[in-house]
C-alpha cells in the first residue's frame, strides 16, 4: 500500500512538471515571448533590454529551469503587467470565489444524484426511471454555458427570482453552482443507480430480504452504504472537470473567480498569469486525482495490484 | 469472440420479464431513431444551406434590428425567428453554423482518431516503456481541464478555423488512446492474435489486419460521441471569443452576441444554443444506439 | 541425455526454462519470477505424436508457446530438423519456425470474426508466397477438404459455424503452412464430449496422411491415449516421467502418473463414463513462484521420505525409453 502511494505521488508530481513544461514552451510556440510578455506599444529597443533583463536571449531550457526554480522555491510567476502585481497575489484573491462555486456544485450534484439514482435503481424500467435516464441523456447534450444564459433569462429575468450576476450572497450562488453542476449531475446519477443495481443483486441483500428485514432497513443500511462508495473515490477526479466548468461558468455569471481571471488574462495577453492560473490548476487537479485514487485504492484492495 | 455462456448467463440475471425487455428495446430504438432524424436534419441542413436558407446570413438591415421570432407581436414575415442587433437574419445565420459546427466536429475527430488511435495501438502492442510513457502523457492530459488547454492553444496559435481544429484535435485524442489501449491489450490475449504471431506475420499487418478492424465497432461508437463533444467544445471556444470570429455565424458566436441582449431579446441566445443542444443530443442518441446495437454487453441493466 | 533416441528426431528440447518476472515496488522492480518452465527435456521424432500431460497451471502451455516462438524463452535449446531456433533473427527464426504450427485450444477466439474463412486461410498462402495467386482459391478448397469441410464454406465468417468446424479450420490454417509438426494446445478441451472424438481422429488421419509430427498437450490422459506414441508428464515446469504410452498406462513409476492414472474415468455398467474428481491427491499444486525445496512433488507425495524434501530426485532410466524423476520409482 505504501509503495502504491509513494509511486502515485511521483507520477503527481511528474505530472505537474509535465503541465508546467506546457505551460511554458506553449508561449514559445510561434511567436517571440517578449513580444506575448510586453505590451504591444514597446519600442524595439525596450524590447531587446526587456530581453536582456527577463533573460530571455538565453536558450529555452535554461530559461524553464529558472522558470521551475523560481516556481517550486518562490512561488513566484512573475508580475502581471495588466495589474502590475504578483500573478500569485491575483490568484489568491480570486481562489475562495472559485472554491465556494466548485463546492456549492459539488453539494448540489449529489443532493440530486444520490436520491435519483437510487430511486432509478429500485424502481429500474418504470416510468420514472426513463423519465430520469431521458434527463441524464439530455444534461449530457447540454452546452452548460447555454443552460446558464437560459437559467438567467428564465429565473432572473421572467421569474426575477434569483440575482443573475456577482457574488454577494447565498442566492447568488444558485444558478451558478446548478449550472456548473448539471454538467456533471448525469455521471453520478448514472454511477449510483448502476451502482446500487450491483448492490442489490448481492447474495447478501438477498438474504437480508429473505431474513424478512423490512425494505427501507435493506435498502439504507445495507445497500445504499455500497452505493454511495464509488462516489467518494470520483469526485476527486471530476475536481478538473470542474474547474475546466468555472471558467466558462464564471464567465456567464461574471463571478470574480480564478476562471474570470485566466480568461481575461488570456485576451489581454497576460502570460504570467496565465501560466500561474495553469499550473494552480493542474495542481489541485493532481492532488484530487492523487486523493481519489488512495481513497480508492484504501476501499478496494484490488486496485493496486494494477 | 464472445462465448454463448456468457450472454446467456447475463440475459437471465438482468431482466426478470421477456414483456418489459421488448418494451425497453423498443424504447432504445425509438431513442435511436430520434438520434437519426435529428442528424439527418443537421447533415441536410448542412449540405444544402444555400438552398434553403431563406436569406443572407452577413446581410445587416439596421432598420430590421432585434425583431422578434414569427409569434410575437412585431414580427416580420421576412425574418422566421427574428434578426440580430445589426438586423441579419437569425434562421439563416444559425443554418450557416450548422456547416461550421459539423466541420469542425467531423475535422477534429478524425485528427483525434489518428493521434489517439496511433499511440493508443502502440501503447497496446508493445507494452513495456512504449506503453509507460504514452499512458504517461494520456494521464497528464487527461488529468487537465480541456478549456485552459485549448484556450492556452488558440490564444497562441491565433483563432483561426484551421487552429481551433488543430487546437481540438491535439487536446482531444487522449480518450481514444485510453480505449485503443485497453481494446489492444485486450485483443492481445484473444487466440487469434496470437495465431498470427505464430503464423509469422509482421507487426504491421497484425495491427491492422487483425487488431483494428476488431475495434472498429468501439471507434465508431466513440468517435460518434466525440464529434458532439467537438461540436459542444468548438462553440464553446466561440463563446468565449477564442474561436471562430465575428461576424462568421457559428454557434458560439451567435450564442455570445446574443448574450448581450438576453435581458430584453432573449431569443438572440436561446435559438444557437438550442441548435448546439439538438446536434448534440442527435449525435449522442445515435451513439448510444449504435453502442446498444454492436455490444449490447455494455445495455446493463 | 536422458533419453536415448532410437532413430533421427524431428525436434530436441534441452534445458528449457522460461521465467516470467514479477515486478513490484515503487520503482518497479523485479522481485521474483513465475518459474513457468524449469529445465524441460524432451524430443519428438519424425511421424511421431508426443502427449504432453498435467494439471492445468503445470506450464504444459508454456512449453507449446515457446517452441512456437510465442514467449522469448529464458534458456533452453530447441533444436528443430537439426537446427537451433532460439536466437535466431527475427527473419531466419521465421523461415525455421514456419514448419511448427499451433493448433489453439479455444475455437471461439482463434479465429479473427471479422475474416472469413477463404481469407483467415488464404492470408497464410499470400503472406508467405506458399501458392501462385492464381491457385489460391483451389489450395484453400484442398486444405478444407483436408480437414473435413465443404469448399463452399470458404465465403462464411467464423460465426456461422460450431466449435467443432472452427477447430477443423483452425487446423486447415495452421496445414497451410505446411508444418512439420503441429502443436496441438488442449485442441479438443472447448469442445463438446460428441465432437471431441471426430477432432482427435481427425489430427490422427492427418498425422498418419501427411506423415507429420505432433506434441499434443492436454490435462486428460484420456485424449491423449488415443494419439500419442510416447507420453511426457508435467509437474509444476518439470517433466517427471516420459515413456511409451503403453510403458506409461501398464507401468507407471512416479507417483504422480499413478494418481493420474486414477483419476481417468472407468465406464460404469450401463452408463456414461462419468469423469471424477481429478484431486486424488490431497492438497493443492504448490505455487510455481516458490517452489518447494527438494523434490516438487514432495508435499502431496504418498511415498514422500526426509530425501526427497531435501534434494532434487535424478532422471532414471526404468527400462528402455522409460524415465522417470524419483528417489522411489516403482509400481503402488
Amino acid at each position: 500500500m505504501l509503495a502504491y502511494i509513494i509511486r502515485r505521488m511521483f507520477q503527481a508530481v511528474a505530472i505537474c512538471l509535465v503541465i508546467s513544461a506546457m505551460s511554458f514552451f506553449m508561449l514559445f510556440l510561434n511567436t517571440d515571448p517578449a513580444l506575448m510578455l510586453l505590451p504591444p506599444e514597446a519600442e524595439v529597443a525596450d524590447i531587446a533590454a526587456f530581453k536582456k533583463q527577463m533573460g530571455l536571449d538565453r536558450p529555452v531550457l535554461i530559461q524553464y529551469k529558472d522558470f521551475l526554480g523560481r516556481v517550486v522555491f518562490h512561488g513566484d510567476f512573475g508580475q502581471s503587467f495588466v495589474y502590475k502585481v504578483p500573478a500569485v497575489q491575483l490568484i489568491m484573491e480570486r481562489f475562495p470565489a472559485t472554491l465556494r462555486l466548485a463546492l456549492a456544485a459539488i453539494v448540489f450534484i449529489n443532493l440530486v444524484a444520490i436520491p435519483v439514482g437510487v430511486i432509478s435503481a429500485v424502481k429500474r424500467g418504470s416510468f420514472v426511471d426513463n423519465i430520469f435516464t431521458f434527463f441524464a441523456l439530455m444534461g449530457q447534450a447540454m452546452p452548460l454555458y447555454w443552460l446558464g444564459i437560459m437559467l438567467i433569462i428564465i429565473f432572473g429575468v421572467w421569474l426575477r427570482w434569483l440575482p443573475i450576476s456577482g457574488s454577494d450572497s447565498f442566492a447568488h450562488l444558485i444558478l451558478p453552482a446548478i449550472t456548473l453542476g448539471s454538467w456533471i449531475l448525469p455521471v453520478n446519477m448514472r454511477l449510483v443507480r448502476s451502482g446500487m443495481l450491483d448492490v442489490l443483486n448481492k447474495d447478501y441483500i438477498r438474504t437480508a430480504r429473505a431474513k424478512g428485514l423490512p425494505e427501507w432497513l435493506v435498502l439504507g443500511k445495507h445497500a445504499f452504504k455500497n452505493a454511495i462508495l464509488p462516489l467518494v473515490t470520483v469526485i476527486g477526479m471530476q475536481l478538473g472537470l470542474l474547474l475546466g466548468g468555472a471558467v466558462v461558468t464564471e464567465t456567464v455569471f461574471a463571478w470574480p473567480g480564478m476562471g474570470q481571471l485566466v480568461l481575461d488574462s488570456i485576451h489581454m495577453g497576460d502570460y504570467p498569469v496565465v501560466q500561474a492560473v495553469v499550473v494552480v490548476f493542474a495542481v489541485c487537479v493532481v492532488v484530487g486525482n492523487l486523493v481519489a485514487d488512495i481513497l480508492a485504492a484504501l476501499i478496494d484492495p484490488r486496485i493496486r495490484l494494477n | 469472440m464472445i462465448k454463448p455462456a456468457l450472454s446467456q448467463s447475463f440475459s437471465i440475471s438482468s431482466h426478470p420479464s421477456s414483456t418489459i425487455r421488448t418494451l425497453k428495446r423498443l424504447w432504445h430504438l425509438r431513442l435511436g431513431i430520434l438520434g437519426s432524424l435529428l442528424i439527418l436534419c443537421l447533415v441536410t441542413t448542412a449540405l444544402f444551406t444555400p438552398w434553403l436558407a431563406p436569406n443572407d446570413p452577413y446581410t445587416q438591415d439596421i432598420t430590421q434590428r432585434l425583431l422578434p421570432p414569427f409569434w410575437m407581436e412585431g414580427s416580420s414575415s421576412d425574418h422566421f425567428l427574428g434578426t440580430d442587433h445589426l438586423g441579419r437574419d437569425l434562421l439563416s445565420r444559425i443554418m450557416y453554423g450548422t456547416r461550421i459546427s459539423l466541420v469542425i466536429g467531423l475535422s477534429a475527430v478524425v485528427l483525434q482518431l489518428i493521434l489517439g488511435v496511433g499511440l493508443g495501438v502502440l501503447a497496446g502492442y508493445y507494452r513495456g516503456r512504449v506503453d509507460s510513457a504514452i499512458s504517461f502523457i494520456v494521464n497528464a492530459m487527461m488529468s487537465f481541464p480541456f478549456i485552459l488547454l485549448a484556450l492556452t492553444l488558440v490564444s497562441v496559435l491565433g483563432a483561426s478555423l484551421q487552429n481551433i481544429i488543430i487546437a481540438l484535435g491535439l487536446t482531444g485524442w487522449p480518450v481514444y488512446t485510453r480505449v485503443t489501449r485497453i481494446e489492444t491489450i485486450k485483443l492481445n490475449e484473444q487466440e487469434f492474435i496470437l495465431a498470427a504471431h505464430s503464423l509469422a506475420y509482421s507487426s504491421w499487418r497484425i495491427i491492422t489486419r487483425h487488431v483494428l478492424p476488431n475495434m472498429l465497432p468501439t471507434l465508431l461508437v466513440l468517435s460518434t460521441v466525440e464529434v458532439a463533444r467537438s461540436i459542444i467544445r468548438e462553440s464553446l471556444l466561440s463563446f468565449l471569443g477564442l474561436g471562430i470570429q465575428p461576424p462568421t455565424p457559428s454557434w458560439g458566436v451567435m450564442l455570445a452576441e446574443g448574450r448581450d441582449y438576453m435581458l430584453m431579446h432573449w431569443w438572440l441566445a436561446a435559438f444557437p444554443g438550442l441548435a448546439i443542444f439538438m446536434a448534440a443530443l442527435g449525435i449522442n442518441l445515435l451513439g448510444d444506439a449504435l453502442r446498444d446495437y454492436t455490444d449490447p454487453h455494455l445495455r446493463k441493466y | 541425455m536422458a533419453s536415448k533416441m532410437t532413430d533421427d528426431p524431428m525436434l530436441q528440447v534441452e534445458g528449457l526454462k522460461m521465467h516470467f518476472p514479477i515486478i513490484k515496488g515503487v520503482v518497479r522492480r523485479q522481485v521474483g519470477s513465475v518459474f513457468a518452465v524449469d529445465g524441460v527435456n524432451f524430443h519428438i521424432n519424425k511421424g511421431e505424436t508426443l502427449g504432453l500431460v498435467g494439471e492445468s497451471g503445470c506450464g504444459k502451455t508454456t512449453v507449446g508457446r515457446c517452441l512456437i516462438g510465442l514467449y522469448r524463452s529464458t534458456a533452453g535449446s530447441i533444436i528443430f530438423e537439426g537446427r537451433e531456433v532460439i536466437n535466431q533473427s527475427r527473419k531466419k527464426m521465421v523461415t525455421l519456425r514456419r514448419r511448427m504450427q499451433m493448433i489453439f485450444q479455444d475455437p471461439y477466439s482463434s479465429l479473427n470474426p471479422r475474416m472469413r474463412v477463404r481469407d483467415i486461410i488464404g492470408e497464410v498462402l499470400k503472406v508467405h508466397g506458399l501458392v501462385e495467386p492464381k491457385n489460391k482459391t483451389q489450395r484453400i478448397a484442398e486444405l478444407l477438404d483436408q480437414v473435413g469441410l465443404k469448399s463452399d464454406f470458404a465465403a462464411r465468417y467464423p460465426h456461422e459455424f460450431s466449435g467443432g468446424q472452427r477447430q477443423r479450420i483452425g487446423i486447415a490454417r495452421a496445414l497451410a503452412m505446411e508444418p512439420r509438426i503441429l502443436v496441438a494446445d488442449e485442441p479438443v478441451s472447448a469442445l463438446d464430449v460428441s465432437v471431441q472424438a471426430q477432432v482427435i481422429n481427425l489430427l490422427e488421419r492427418l498425422k498418419q496422411d501427411l506423415n507429420l509430427s505432433m506434441l499434443m498437450i492436454s490435462h486428460d490422459l484420456s485424449v491423449v491415449e488415443h494419439v500419442a506414441d510416447r507420453i511426457a508428464v508435467m509437474y509444476l515446469g518439470k517433466i517427471v516421467e516420459t515413456g511409451s504410452d503403453r510403458d506409461l498406462y501398464n507401468n507407471p513409476h512416479h507417483p504422480y502418473t499413478h494418481a493420474l492414472l486414477e483419476a481417468i474415468p472407468q465406464p460404469r455398467a450401463g452408463g456414461r463414463a462419468r469423469r471424477q474428481s481429478r484431486k486424488l491427491l490431497g492438497g493443492d499444486v504448490p505455487s510455481p513462484i516458490d517452489p518447494p525445496r527438494g523434490c516438487y512433488f514432495h508435499p502431496r507425495c504418498p511415498r514422500v521420505e526426509d530425501q526427497c524434501k531435501r534434494d532434487n530426485p535424478p532422471m532414471v532410466e526404468v527400462s528402455p525409453g522409460h524415465v522417470v524423476s524419483c528417489f522411489f520409482p516403482g509400481k503402488k
